[in-house]
């Protein structure tokens, strides 16, 4: 049963992505290409000396729609995703950089998140209405109200410019020279991993100095929002009647919090930490614009700033077996949290 | 769960305690927001990239920092002059131009710096329809036509590379180069340092996948692109410094090149990083783990004076003038910017601008002081003209418009035989989100307008670079504010790019008519004529022009200011301030 | 009404309304509070100069002049009618739609759910920023693209939320009797499914209200936002940026440019959560009686 249902799963991703890419790729119809024009000529300074007429011929900015699709799609099935005029790299190079980057970052926010958002969300549901609640109450609204670059920038102020202790950027130059040199195996291209595997644990180490405040700060509004969703849904469970039953068993409290109040309040939490993940990697690029960490964040913006399709097209894709995966994740753990969940 | 608390803080305090990595002293470390488009020296556009060819490459001549009009020999022995014999007149009206070629300077290779590779670099740079705006030009004065593929597309691929192969010879130990007419500019072009003139190795080139320099292989690399390109990640020159790495939208660091022909720099390592953020910048700065940081906005330079260990240089100026051009004939068809096209309270008509009372009612109504005092706070120049201030031959006492309401209205009343202040008009002017200064100028000039008479309405609103860039190609702006960025130190270049009717302006903006009448053959002179005294009557000529036909505002010339950790000594402005000599700096 | 009462009486429920009461209250008299002169479009922030330097606040200004000489205490008072309207506008039509499409779709469930799940999630792989920044450079810039993309781009987080909810309800004692009983499909849904299944909604929805304020400063810091200069309380922090660390010897130089906008959103957004949590509190007992 279960494998059928991973397996049919996953054979909708190619369905998505064809249609994903399709519709991107419409957009261009309404676009002129002039438009696309921009990621060629950076700056308007530039502009004054530039024949543009010259340039729409010589990038082929003016040939029919299908064709320039059928085109790339070609390219994609032998494995080409192209060249990004935004990025001046193929592609599938300038995400091999970037995407590891902000898939470390995530994962640490996510483990921020997960670990913290159910301890206080559960600690405030058992202390409901009591001062400890409060003071999370108040604490998590104000993590969701400040935009990310005052919380960004409030943190570096704090932890780099006064202490000192978490500098901006991904690594040290030190570190970065180890990590480009040629003895030094990029296997996944997260600084973390690769220096574990790599044995230097000076480079993993350095590399998560470097990332916790960006992943903080990044999690922030998801973490606050989690707390809350955690507590509203415990105490929400915590009311319904097979607790009742199983508190009148004489199960102790703690048992009845833990074992089966818990399972079923994560449902939603689950759910919306399963949402998150592609909120995030638009948030991404605020953090990753205040402390110099290039990741898939900054990359999007720039491709679509620079209406640089074969960028664009190639994040889509890539964010897009993500969700794919997430979301079958979020699905699968449903299952294991509360079975009275059928799929048909 | 005790233990899961206790891993974390221990990994956390380790994370503090190694990772402290100390700065060497002789590394240079510079931030930026200039993301490096390629490394390819001829297919290099933007300035900020110019830096690193500059560095790494070097061209024939090179121009005196301190004053730079006056040039000095760098990969030639000789800077050619009718005085000592190496230009020469020839009997079809062109000029012959030789550059003996220095002995004994080495590429980062370690082979020999020959005249075939000059030869070489000049070819290819024709040959594949090199982007930057000095070799464009060069393009149209050795070949005679705007690029080699107009050349090629009129009579031949074999024709156009015999064309090419007689415009620049090797006798001997020197280059020769035949240019069809005299063109003067030409040794300032030579002089750039190697920023776009950038001398490559032939063989080394070749070896990479660049083109061989044969006939026979030229065509695959017309119209290369950055794409194409087998020089977009290397970078081979005779330079002070070499390419030790690049991490493209990180950093990319030069190391000191030990051998260099006029002595080893003093700073081993130079690193070039990318910061966004220039709140972020300044904290780098601020802790010394960055060495220098470029000020955009003056806003910025009370946020970083004062700072321990911190020195700011300010009001460099620069090769940057932006001025306000008006569009003579705007596109009518589907344009919202111009309304109805008519005079009258909903729209202006296609061709408003050309009439000349309604350019010079704009003219002073432009508040320039407050412009330069408040959104600038006093950190930038009033241009004279065309000519930009620091530029041979720029006339300080050419007529200038300012901020005068009175003759504003008068010539107002007099627009359009009257209609104009009767009537009113109502036009749509856009500006490229997020550039400050365009929407300052612009809401200034809005103000000012509205301010004397209530029926004039300018409304003003915000683009995404792409779609300014598509309406400004499609002509239907009122206004673009567009500027110039000269590469070459002569009054020539800015001139033909605002006044030629070959030059884009004129024809963007619409008064190429006016350009073909009075001041194409103006600017064909000055081009071709070496006597001074005549360079100099020409190009004032040509300002006073631009003040009386005032095809443009000129609001502004850019200033610079920079900080630096106080430790960096030797640093000289170049034409572009934030692009750095790392040969001057020392401890 | 009943709620209300309870709502008051509860105290963290009277904070959150009294809250945003308070803002209803300057949106509605925002005219008289900073006339806007004869300005235009009143939603321009009103000017005063064009210095780059932010001036501290005078008397003419109470609460100073951002860089650009934009009048703070004019942006927070009209800030709340755009607050409003982006909040309001974009959690009630996206959490409309997303509720029927998910709700209905996941109660149905069979091949119908495959599909609208797929689509779903086809929205969610749509990365936001690149289809808003894309948007903008097709449709224009402004306020009604910003609150169109939130539309779009915001609706399938309800989607998700009630479906996983209504997926656990289908299967509870009470949804199978109702069946037993011949209820119409429509019925169940309507008198016991939603009704069970809406309250992370809720919670979802309050904490939306103020957050929408924020995404739309996020997409000021992109360049996609409303047009510059226009009371937007997000705009307007974005306007900030480059003055939160203040001079070398007085870090809070500039407090004023931050601090305001600031106070504006955490105090709508904290309202708007409070209330939120208290009406889920108070409607739980109510419901659960069904």
């Amino acid at each position: 049963m279960l494998k059928k249902f991973i397996i049919k799963r996953l054979l909708t991703l190619p369905l998505i992505l064809f249609i994903l890419s399709g519709l991107i790729f419409s957009l261009v119809a309404f676009l002129s290409p002039y438009e696309r024009l921009a990621v060629f000529i950076p700056d308007p300074e530039v502009y004054a000396q530039a024949p543009v007429e010259e340039l729409v011929i010589l990038y082929g900015l003016d040939e029919a729609i299908h064709i320039q699709y059928l085109n790339w799609l070609k390219n994609v099935f032998l494995g080409d995703l192209g060249w990004s005029p935004s990025a001046r790299m193929p592609v599938s190079r300038a995400l091999s950089s970037r995407f590891p980057a902000t898939v470390e970052l995530m994962l640490l926010g996510q483990l921020v998140i997960f670990f913290g958002g159910i301890a206080i969300g559960t600690y405030t549901a058992k202390n409901h209405n009591k001062l400890g609640d409060h003071f999370f109450r108040f604490m998590t609204t104000l993590g969701i109200a400040f935009p990310g670059f005052v919380v960004g920038l409030l943190l570096l102020v704090i932890f780099y410019s006064w202490l000192g202790w978490f500098p901006p950027g991904r690594l040290s130059p030190w570190a970065m020279d180890v990590v480009g040199s040629l003895e030094f195996q990029r296997y996944t291209g997260m600084n973390t991993l690769d220096g574990i595997l790599n044995g230097r644990f000076d480079v993993f180490l350095n590399s998560l100095r470097h990332m916790i405040l960006p992943a903080f700060a990044y999690s922030l509004s998801t973490l606050a929002a989690t707390i809350r969703l955690m507590r509203s849904s415990l105490l929400e469970t915590l009311r319904k009647d097979y607790i009742y039953t199983a508190r009148s068993k004489g199960l102790s409290e703690k048992v009845v919090v833990n074992k089966h109040a818990r399972r079923n309040a994560l449902l939603p939490v689950i759910t919306f930490m399963g949402t998150s993940v592609p909120i995030m990697f638009g948030g991404a690029v605020i953090i990753e614009t205040v402390f110099g960490y290039p990741g898939m964040g900054l990359f999007i913006v720039q491709a679509a700033h620079g209406l640089d399709f074969p960028a664009i097209l190639g994040s889509a894709l890539l964010v897009g077996v993500v969700i794919v995966f997430v979301n079958l994740v979020v699905d699968l753990l449903y299952r294991i949290l509360d079975p009275t969940i059928r799929y048909d | 769960m005790r233990s899961w608390k206790n891993i974390v803080l221990i990994v956390l305090l380790l994370t503090l305690a190694f990772s402290a990595g100390v700065q060497a002293k002789d590394t240079f470390v510079k931030a930026s927001r200039n993301l490096v488009d390629t490394l390819d020296p001829q297919l290099m556009v933007a300035s900020a990239t110019m830096e690193l060819s500059f560095n790494v490459f070097n061209s024939l001549l090179i121009f005196d920092p301190e004053d730079r009009d006056t040039l000095h020999p760098s990969l030639s022995t000789q800077v050619p002059s009718y005085d000592n014999g190496l230009i020469v007149d020839t009997e079809d009206g062109g000029v012959r131009i030789e550059f003996p070629v220095r002995q004994g300077v080495l590429f980062h290779n370690g082979s020999e710096l020959r005249p075939e590779d000059i030869e070489y670099t000049i070819k290819r740079a024709l040959l594949i329809g090199g982007q930057p705006a000095s070799i464009r030009l060069l393009s149209s004065t050795l070949l005679d036509k705007g690029s080699f593929q107009v050349l090629v597309d009129e009579i031949g691929y074999d024709e156009a590379f015999e064309v090419l192969d007689q415009a620049v010879t090797v006798e001997g130990n020197s280059v020769i180069f035949h240019l069809p007419k005299p063109f003067v500019p030409f040794l300032g072009i030579m002089a750039d340092g190697g920023a776009s003139l950038a001398i490559l190795n032939k063989e080394w080139c070749s070896e990479v996948g660049a083109w061989p320099g044969t006939k026979e292989t030229g065509q695959e690399f017309m119209g290369l692109t950055i794409e194409e390109t087998a020089l977009h990640d290397k970078m081979m020159g005779t330079g002070p410094f070499k390419l030790a790495s690049w991490e493209p939208g990180e950093r990319i660091v030069l190391e000191r090149f030990d051998e260099y022909w006029e002595g080893p720099a003093t700073m081993s390592r130079v690193i070039r990083r990318i910061v966004e953020d220039t709140s972020t910048a300044i904290m780098l700065l601020q802790r010394g783990d960055v060495d220098w940081i470029d000020l955009d906005s003056p806003a910025d330079l009370p946020r970083v004076e004062g700072s321990p260990g911190v020195k700011t240089i300010t009001d460099i100026p620069t090769a940057w003038l932006m001025k306000m051009n008006f569009v003579f004939d705007i596109t009518e068809e589907g344009n919202r910017n111009i309304g109805d096209g008519q005079i009258g309270p909903n729209g202006i008509p296609g061709d408003f601008f050309s009439d000349i009372n309604v350019r010079k009612a704009f003219q002073y109504s432009f508040g320039y002081d407050v412009f330069i005092n408040d959104v600038f706070l006093g950190s930038a120049l009033k241009p004279y003209g065309p000519v930009l201030i620091g530029f041979p031959t720029a006339n300080p006492d050419n007529p200038q418009y300012y901020y005068d309401p009175e003759k504003a209205e008068e010539h107002f009343k007099k627009a359009w035989n009257g209609e104009v202040w009767e009537k009113g008009f109502k036009m749509r002017i856009p500006y490229s989100a997020g550039s400050l200064q365009r929407q300052r100028a612009l809401e200034i000039l809005k103000d000012n307008i509205e301010a004397l008479n209530p029926k004039f309405e300018i409304e003003l609103f915000s683009l995404p670079w792409a779609s300014y860039l598509a309406e400004i190609t499609a002509k239907k702006l009122p206004i673009s504010l567009l500027g110039m960025l000269p590469q070459v130190f002569d009054p020539y270049l800015p001139l033909f790019q605002h006044m030629h009717s070959s030059g884009s302006y004129a024809r963007d903006c619409g008064y190429d008519d006016m350009a073909r009448e009075k001041y194409d053959v103006l600017i064909d002179e000055l081009g071709t004529n070496y006597d001074e005294e005549r360079r100099m009557e020409l190009s004032h000529q040509l300002q006073l022009y631009a003040y009386e036909d005032a095809h443009s505002i000129f609001h502004f010339q850019n200033v610079a200011n920079i900080a630096i950790r106080d430790w960096v000594q030797g640093y000289i402005p170049l034409p572009q301030p934030f692009n750095v000599d790392f040969y001057q700096i020392y401890h | 009404m009943v709620v209300l009462k309870k709502i008051i009486k509860n105290p963290m429920g009277f904070i959150g309304l009294t809250l945003v009461l308070f803002w209803v209250i300057i949106a509605i008299f925002a005219p008289l509070l900073a006339p806007p002169g004869d300005v235009r479009d009143p939603y321009m922030i009103k000017r005063a100069g064009y210095s780059s330097l932010p001036q501290p606040p005078s008397s003419e200004a109470p609460m100073g002049l951002s860089g650009g000489g934009y009048d703070i205490y004019y942006g927070i008072i009209w800030g709340s009618r755009t607050a409003f309207r982006i909040g309001l506008i974009v959690v009630l039509i996206s959490g409309l739609i997303g509720t029927l499409v998910g709700g209905v779709s996941a109660y149905i469930g069979g091949l119908m759910d495959e599909i609208v799940m797929r689509i779903v999630d086809l929205f969610m792989s749509f990365p936001f920023l690149i289809g808003v920044i894309i948007m903008t450079v097709v449709l224009g810039k402004g306020l009604n693209i910003v609150i169109l993309a939130l539309i779009i781009f915001g609706w399938r987080g309800y989607a998700r939320v009630i479906r996983s909810e209504v997926l656990s309800v289908k299967e509870r004692d009470y949804v199978t009797a109702a069946k037993a009983l011949g209820l119409s499909r429509r019925r169940i849904l309507i008198k016991h499914v939603f009704p069970n299944s809406i309250f992370p909604i809720f919670v979802l929805a309050s904490l939306n209200i103020g957050r929408m304020v924020l995404l739309a400063s996020s997409l000021s810091f992109i360049g996609v936002g409303s047009e510059p200069g226009f009371a937007d309380w997000g705009q307007m922090i974005n306007f900030a940026r480059p003055w939160l660390t203040g001079v070398v010897g007085d870090p809070f130089a500039f407090w004023f440019t931050y601090l305001y906008p600031s106070l504006a959103i955490c105090s709508f957004i904290l309202g708007w959560t409070l209330l939120g949590d208290t009406l889920r509190d108070v409607l739980d007992p109510q419901l659960k009686g069904t």
